[in-house]
């Protein structure tokens, strides 16, 4: 599974929007699939799980 | 939508206490004081107030207002249930700092049922038809700042991130495969 790392200047943490803690997915179009809330408390693993499979499932 | 009901529910009682005794300190016990020569009834000309308020008590416009009246207004507003008013002006959150005038988008001194929905979904940032405190307080234009997230739905933002273990950057604009980001200080 291909895995990448932001820069040591958060370049794509602060496009995101995303600290502290927080989900995306992004769509195969280039579209924002999932967003979740802001973390710790919107960090929501298995919303995101179930954003993810229904993107998936909907991509086939 | 059950997160909102219990919000939006005390709103509702807050705003529309249904007791028999709030009846008698309700519209029609400020009302009868205009009644000048004492028929029960108020006319346009007894009335002294603004014409968007005499518009509300008389819908039917026969220029006369009753204590019924007043009591059938109070129906139609749904007073204190979640889904039983049958006209407009549903809604009434005054009493958490957002403004009337932010839900009233055609000025006519009500709060309909398609305004206080186009509110929530304005609110609702993410979209998942969930509307949290931090979305709430966004949108009551509390002390949370906006959301400038990207929402779903719109295009992911430009920018790139190196693939780990290589050189290779990966433009995260388009990245050819579904793909999750995760963020995090513990990552």
């Amino acid at each position: 599974m291909p895995v990448c790392v932001d820069d040591m200047n958060d370049t794509v943490a602060k496009a995101y929007n995303a600290m502290p803690d927080r989900l995306f997915v992004l769509k195969s179009d280039g579209t924002i699939g999932y967003r979740g809330d802001r973390g710790p408390r919107g960090f929501r693993v298995d919303e995101m799980e179930n954003a993810l499979e229904g993107i998936l499932a909907a991509a086939k | 939508m059950r997160r909102l009901a219990p919000c939006l529910l005390v709103c509702l009682l807050l705003a529309f206490p249904a007791s028999a005794e709030d009846e008698e300190r309700g519209p029609w016990s400020r009302l009868k004081r205009m009644d000048e020569n004492g028929d029960g009834k108020i006319t346009k000309d007894e009335f002294r107030g603004p014409d968007r308020v005499w518009a509300r008590l008389d819908p039917d416009g026969d220029g006369i207002v009753t204590k019924e009246d007043t009591q059938n207004m109070r129906s139609r507003r749904g007073g204190g249930a979640m889904g039983g008013g049958r006209g407009g002006g549903r809604g009434m959150p005054g009493r958490s700092g957002l403004p009337f005038e932010k839900l009233d988008k055609n000025k006519d001194g009500q709060i309909s049922k398609p305004e206080w929905d186009s509110f929530l979904k304005e609110a609702d940032e993410n979209e998942d038809r969930i509307l949290q405190k931090e979305e709430w307080d966004a949108a009551v234009g509390g002390t949370a700042m906006r959301d400038p997230a990207p929402k779903v739905g719109t295009k992911a933002p430009e920018v790139s991130a190196k693939l780990r273990g290589s050189e290779l950057v990966v433009d995260l604009s388009a990245p050819e495969r579904t793909t999750v980001l995760i963020f995090g200080s513990w990552t």
